[in-house]
């Protein structure tokens, strides 16, 4: 139903049409070249459409359908979207096949006024973004899958109460797939109350591990972890309002708090924290994620505040936040330093400049703010590599003796000699970038061979000689010659590499 | 009533004297400058150098030399420096070529922007920042004044110098700005022999500048060897060797 559904929340289909008319929809993909029916609305499903019925079978029972492309990627991205949305009951969410998401609702369903609230919230909202929700709400992952999709009226089972609820539901409730489903029932077996009694081994000799490892896990006796979509913030603060809010003052007091909240129990564990991530959630059922990243651990909340001020200004908080959650991702060790008694030697330059990163880092992205580093390599374009200044010192030699430019280019560019080609000098008139050069001096050659044990494609032409030329006008350029002349071929080239001061 | 009169009109006078003198920019303290360590530039310059608080233009093509060169003295009193470029560039300022200038490369700090407006962005918190020595944006044209405004008074705000780097046209040269100085760097011929000595040379011209009314030029040469900036007495080098003569032949 998801499909469908997204669909209509696109196209505002529903809004347009009159409601008491019953229009039967439904969503086609192919498969091996056939048209399937991938998805339908209630009206197609009341005439007897199913899914995964080809659409000549479905059009022969409903002539009057209304048929869509279906759009795979749009669903996954709004089961995306709706995930998100979820963090605001439980950070532990994931997604479950197409259509299906796992809460873990363990120690939070209290805070929100007990499981029952909860899930009428849930499904009001849901109901209200136009989604069509069956839920339930058991001790083990299995056990709630298999009320949610084949369960009757009762979908809150009580703590240990699976073996009794799973009885009289068929055993693809199991998720074991439609054929071995199709095989049990074969047998006589229709229900999960009826594997309850069978000796275990039997059924594994006869149908491998899956169906009593899934039936272990549904009735608890076998852990089945949740990977959560996101790693679970170590602290997490959490505001909801009364009332939208939607106003800049209001949402950045209200940061404040959350970041108090979380920096006074980051001191208590003598914690700074070096990523945040502050998820608002908006009235329309939009999500917005903002991540600020630090240089070194910190916990003034002022200070992250302004980190947060400038992706803050960006965001269109639509018709307001209903809530906002804080959650701090990485943590590191911060002991408390002494000001002005003793100076960290190691930190000494980078503490003054650090609030200066992470503006700078928070903005351009901690991958643009770097330090050129050196590396040992022969290679000119080996030679340096940029580090992120949020990454720790690297320190290194950079070679004092050779001559080198000061800007270098990502790819060498191809010149163009007027005045012929030799490997022993340099053009004495070349082009480039449609510019004409007359060289007045020379200086080399330089012969850097490429590192054998180093593959780069860039040098799989053998070596290269270098030269310093310096035009008539006075700029100064670095030059090579790669390739090779004899009786055969000539493939000698000159490239430009780089410009000196 | 002519008393009174006069009395409240020198009251208003006052507020409005001190409103105004509230909103004007407080006076420098101290003029402090970076020096280029040339006596005859140093002298010619109303701080004794390159001032601070305060942003530059250097246009030419050598300009991106010459802020290194002025990269190289602020890292000899430990500044860091703050180098902003553009991300998408096709070339990278080499680490090799700019450690002959001096550049402690811990100090320095590059920031790929994207985009002219990111640039200045980054260029204004930078020289907020009152740790910072030097500010170098690398730009693909001139600012406008509202722009080079904006830096100038970050600039005073941190007690930093700016520098702006593009290769301008004269036209743009000529606009309206608010940078207190602007010069023109280019790079000269080195040799009077046949080879490339090791040496770089430019023609440095201080196109703008408060209280000096003439434009001036000077040759300068950076002696990579001996790592300082000396001015070359003849503008123009000797004889012109015709390239046939000059060229090393293995």
């Amino acid at each position: 139903m998801l499909s469908v559904e997204r669909w209509h929340r696109q196209t505002k289909y529903a809004s347009k049409t009159k409601k008491s008319l019953p229009v039967p929809i439904v969503l086609t993909d192919y498969i091996n070249g056939v048209c399937f029916v991938s998805d339908a609305n209630h009206d197609a499903l009341a005439s007897g459409v199913t899914p995964r019925m080809s659409l000549a079978d479905a059009r022969a029972l409903e002539p009057n359908l209304k048929i869509v492309p279906a759009d795979p990627r749009a669903d996954t991205s709004m089961l995306g979207k709706i995930a998100n949305w979820a963090t605001r009951y439980t950070p532990w969410v994931a997604i479950c096949g197409r259509d299906g998401l796992w809460l873990d609702i363990s120690g939070c369903a209290h805070l929100l006024g007990g499981e029952e609230a909860m899930i009428k919230d849930l499904t009001v909202h849901l109901s209200n973004f136009g989604f069509t929700s069956r839920f339930s709400i058991a001790d083990t992952p299995g056990a709630a899958w298999a009320m949610a999709h084949y369960g009757g009226e009762e979908k809150l089972i009580a703590p240990d109460a699976q073996r009794l609820a799973l009885a009289s539901l068929p055993v693809i409730a199991l998720r074991i797939g439609d054929i071995k489903a199709v095989e049990l029932i074969r047998l006589g077996i229709s229900s999960i109350g009826d594997l309850y009694a069978l000796p275990r081994a039997a059924i594994a000799k006869r149908f491998g591990m899956v169906i009593s490892e899934r039936l272990d896990q549904a009735l608890g006796l076998m852990p089945e972890p949740i990977s959560p979509r996101r790693p679970l913030p170590k602290y997490r603060a959490e505001c909801s309002f009364l009332e939208p809010v939607s106003r800049k003052d209001n949402i950045e007091s209200c940061l404040l708090q959350l970041l108090e909240d979380i920096c006074s129990n980051l001191e208590c564990a003598s914690q700074g924290v070096r990523q945040l991530i502050l998820d608002l959630f908006l009235v329309e059922g939009a999500t917005k994620t903002l991540h600020v990243g630090t240089v070194r651990p910190v916990r003034e909340a002022k200070c992250i505040a302004k980190l947060f001020a400038e992706p803050l200004s960006k965001i269109d908080s639509g018709f307001g936040i209903e809530t906002m959650i804080l959650s701090a991702q990485v943590v590191e060790p911060l002991t408390e330093s002494q000001i002005n008694v003793l100076v960290d030697e190691r930190n000494e330059e980078i503490v003054p400049l650090a609030s200066l990163l992470d503006r700078l880092g928070s903005r351009l992205n901690f991958e643009h703010v770097t330090r050129l580093v050196p590396k040992a390599s022969h290679l000119p374009d080996h030679a340096m590599r940029q580090v992120s200044v949020a990454e720790s010192n690297m320190h290194g030699f950079w070679p004092e003796t050779q001559i080198r430019p000061l800007v270098l280019l990502d790819q060498p560019e191809s010149v163009e000699s007027i005045t012929g080609i030799a490997y022993y000098q340099p053009p004495e008139v070349f082009r480039w970038r449609q510019n004409r050069y007359s060289v007045r001096a020379t200086e080399g050659p330089e012969r850097i061979a490429p590192e054998w044990w180093r593959r780069d494609r860039a040098w799989a032409r053998g070596l290269r000689d270098y030269w310093r030329v310096e035009a008539e006008e006075g700029r100064r350029f670095w030059l090579f010659c790669e390739g090779r002349r004899d009786r055969q071929c000539n493939s000698l080239r000159w490239y430009l590499h780089g410009f000196f001061a | 009533m002519e008393k009174n009169l006069k009395a409240s009109r020198g009251k208003d006078l006052r507020a409005l004297k001190a409103q105004i003198h509230k909103i004007e920019r407080p006076k420098k303290r101290r003029s402090e400058s970076l020096t280029l360590g040339l006596k005859a530039i140093d002298s010619t310059l109303p701080e004794g150098g390159i001032a601070t608080s305060a942003v530059h233009e250097v246009t030419g093509s050598s300009g991106n030399g010459f802020a290194a060169f002025l990269a190289g003295q602020a890292c000899s009193i430990n500044r860091p420096i703050l180098w902003c470029v553009e991300d998408d560039s096709s070339k990278m300022l080499y680490g090799p070529g700019l450690v002959v200038f001096g550049v402690k490369m811990d100090l320095l700090i590059m920031a790929r922007c994207r985009g002219t407006d990111e640039i200045l962005w980054a260029m204004e918190e930078g020289l907020r920042e009152k740790s910072i020595g030097l500010v170098v944006g690398e730009l693909s044209k001139s600012v406008s004044l509202t722009a080079s405004r904006r830096l100038q008074l970050a600039a005073e705000a941190g007690c930093t110098i700016g520098l702006i780097l593009h290769d301008g046209a004269s036209e743009e040269i000529a606009a309206p700005s608010a940078v207190t100085t602007r010069w023109r760097v280019d790079s000269l011929p080195t040799l009077k022999s046949g080879t490339m000595n090791n040496k770089t040379r430019w023609g440095l011209s201080l196109c703008r500048c408060r209280s000096v009314t003439k434009k001036r030029s000077w040759d300068v040469e950076w002696d990579n060897a001996a790592n300082t900036l000396a001015l070359v007495s003849d503008a123009k080098c000797g004889t012109l060797a015709s390239p046939n003569q000059v060229c090393l032949k293995n």
